[in-house]
């Protein structure tokens, strides 16, 4: 083709045309680049997230290590090391249990351990007391006794209350065993003859108590801690599940001086939730046009339309998670706190455009002011359809009570409400001109903090130690979501479907 | 706010003064990245990963010559190197696609010539329309775009002229500019 311009022309031409070319580009490259830039500021946020977690883990540890349980603590301590073991209460099962195949010298270790750590139980104390006597004696044996005997803690107990020195000389046993119960041990050896010491000792406590020239009476100490009903009688060689319960009510009996339940509750919970808003438009904005003589501010805020009639907004999903904890202030009426993360959203339907002017009314210090604000999506019209998706990330505390009104075995009903002090964590919004034409970035206008309040009814239902909770609610933003300087207030309201685990600790 | 404040603010890495550079310049600078690339979004992520550049970069700028031109030359950059990364050189370049372009032919009003210039640029091949943005509109040598693009000055010519040459069908297609053939007949039909 034969060249239609002259030298230099056609490069000309090009650039006279292409330098008065603009594109408009849309808010989100500037929010990616301001995250890019800014990395620092976005970490605020997950640094609550990472509290959030943070906490909840703590909280749930704190229970399963509750001081107030050392019952539950010390046998559990036992169940870990045994991997076999579930928690069916037969008398079968935990003779199977702690049967010698079940007890290991690892689950000894732990123990001796915790003796040694001064955190011990009764029993605990006599596993390490009895260790010098009978070091020779098998795990498993002691395990046996321990378990079918427990009666015998008493007296290792008193004897080293007394004389520690006393239990540590074998000898000195033997030689007793022999003159009372007229049994020569010196011709028996390993497990047949430690098994015998302790028969002994268990049938005849005064054995130890008599061999220190008269000073040491543990019939007397063995009585005294009976009285205080410390220790049970053992249970026989076919035991019933009664009788393996009192079996084990040395180690009850020790709980009983610390509160028997606690006051507190703590709940995991979920709720998926449908987010809509109502929007207000500030009419208090014509007053602020009146002061300034209408010459501030863009033709459309003489609009009369109610903004919800010309927007196009659709509810979307969100979802609440979090954790609380319950304080009861009597039987059914519990105090609740915690800590939520929310999600909650909804869609703006409309047009990506190439670019104009959003005009924004400000109102402030008494004045009405106007921003322009370049903006690609149009409510009205564009080259193509798109959607927006206005989404906040909150975290909340929530501070509110609750009514447990039907409380039966299993079954029981509740209803709560809370005040949430609620902020927000992310600031990549969208808002409407003033002329209702166009959706630019709201990013300037966030309000960070914010109140919100829940209601909700639950059906509950105990299984085991724990309660599931099931049941509707509804929670509504008390403040608008902008700030008070841009007029068109936003409300959001959250219809949600709650699911609940409840432990008390 | 001055061009020197803004300079001052965005070596602070004051968010404030990065907006109004970001605003002052993006729609231009889209315009830039528009002509390179393949579709808007691609654009948009050119003049995202440019932005970023010039804002991380600010402090290597000398205050010689004008600041736009050096912000234009980092988006530039960032564009070819952007099409090198994602290889969007690797479409047909062929002569016979200027003729096989399909533009119908229609009258434009002048106000929107500028857009339909730059829509006419992106009808052609990559390699054409690279080659033609860096000679024609963004002032490169032949040498400096065999460089940058890792061709020969010579491959960088002949590009240029056909890309030329299609651009005018284009043009001629879209009543941008006049068909001289066209001016001969009506001119040949009056001395008749």
């Amino acid at each position: 083709m034969k060249n239609i311009f002259d030298d230099n022309e056609f490069e000309q031409f090009l650039q006279d045309e292409t330098k008065q070319h603009r594109m408009y580009p849309s808010d989100k490259i500037w929010r990616n680049i301001h995250k890019e830039l800014h990395v620092k500021k976005s970490w605020p946020a997950l640094n609550l997230l990472a509290l959030f977690i943070i906490s909840a883990l703590t909280v749930s540890t704190i229970i399963n290590n509750h001081p107030a349980q050392p019952f539950f603590k010390a046998k559990q301590i036992i169940l870990v090391e045994n991997k076999t073991i579930t928690n069916e209460k037969t008398v079968a099962e935990y003779r199977e249990r702690f049967s010698s195949n079940s007890i290991t010298s690892k689950t000894f270790a732990v123990l001796k351990e915790k003796a040694n750590q001064q955190e011990m139980m009764d029993y605990e104390i006599f596993v390490a007391a009895m260790d010098p006597l009978v070091a020779s004696v098998p795990d498993i044996a002691k395990a046996e006794v321990l378990l079918y005997e427990p009666h015998i803690v008493d007296e290792f107990k008193a004897a080293q209350t007394i004389d520690q020195s006393l239990i540590s000389n074998n000898k000195k046993v033997e030689k007793e065993i022999k003159s009372r119960l007229n049994k020569d041990l010196s011709n028996s050896s390993g497990p047949e003859k430690n098994t015998a010491i302790i028969t002994g000792i268990s049938s005849n406590p005064e054995i130890i108590g008599t061999n220190k020239n008269g000073k040491i009476n543990i019939a007397a100490a063995l009585e005294k801690s009976r009285k205080n009903n410390f220790f049970k009688k053992p249970v026989d060689d076919n035991p019933s599940a009664a009788d393996f319960e009192n079996n084990f009510s040395f180690q009850k009996q020790a709980v009983t001086v610390k509160p028997k339940t606690s006051q507190f509750d703590i709940q995991f919970y979920i709720a998926p939730s449908i987010s809509y808003r109502k929007l207000v438009d500030d009419k208090e904005r014509n007053n602020y046009q009146q002061r300034t003589s209408a010459t501030v501010g863009p033709r459309a805020l003489n609009y009369s339309v109610n903004v919800n009639d010309v927007v196009r907004h659709k509810p979307a999903m969100g979802t609440e998670v979090g954790f609380g904890l319950m304080y009861k202030l009597s039987e059914r009426l519990k105090l609740k706190t915690g800590l939520q993360f929310n999600v909650r959203q909804y869609y703006i339907d409309g047009f990506s455009s190439n670019g104009d002017l959003a005009t924004i009314a400000i109102m402030s210090n008494n004045r009405l002011d106007t921003v322009t604000q370049f903006s690609n999506f149009s409510n009205t019209n564009g080259y193509k359809e798109s959607q927006l998706d206005n989404k906040l990330y909150q975290i909340s505390m929530p501070i509110g009570l609750q009514w447990d009104f039907i409380q039966q075995k299993r079954l029981g009903f509740n209803i709560a409400a809370s005040i949430q002090p609620t902020v927000t964590l992310n600031k990549d919004l969208y808002i409407i001109s003033t002329d209702y034409k166009f959706y630019t970035d709201g990013t300037p206008f966030i309000r960070r903090w914010n109140v919100n309040s829940s209601a909700e009814l639950n059906i509950t239902y105990k299984v085991g130690n724990v309660k599931w909770a099931l049941g509707p609610q509804i929670r509504y933003q008390h403040l608008p979501t902008y700030t008070e300087r841009y007029p068109i207030k936003e409300y959001r309201l959250d219809y949600g479907l709650k699911i609940g685990v409840t432990k008390s600790f | 706010m001055t061009e020197q404040t803004i300079i001052a603010g965005c070596l602070h890495n004051d968010a404030a003064s990065q907006r109004e550079l970001y605003s002052r310049y993006s729609p231009k600078m889209l315009s830039v990245c528009y002509r390179f690339a393949h579709n808007r979004e691609d654009a948009e992520d050119m003049l995202q990963e440019g932005f970023i550049k010039v804002f991380t970069q600010i402090q290597t700028f000398q205050n010689k010559g004008a600041f736009e031109g050096w912000i234009r030359r980092i988006i530039v950059h960032t564009c070819i190197n952007f099409l090198k990364k994602y290889k969007k050189f690797n479409d047909s370049i062929d002569l016979a696609y200027a003729t096989a372009l399909s533009v119908k032919e229609e009258t434009m009003p002048s106000i929107m010539q500028a857009k339909q210039v730059v829509e006419c640029i992106r009808l052609l091949p990559t390699g054409y329309r690279t080659v033609l943005n860096l000679y024609a509109i963004e002032g490169f040598s032949h040498r400096e775009i065999g460089n940058m693009l890792d061709i020969e000055e010579s491959t960088s010519r002949s590009q240029y002229t056909r890309a030329k040459a299609m651009l005018e069908n284009v043009l001629i297609k879209k009543r941008i500019i006049e068909n001289p053939k066209e001016d001969l007949n009506w001119l040949m039909a009056l001395n008749k």
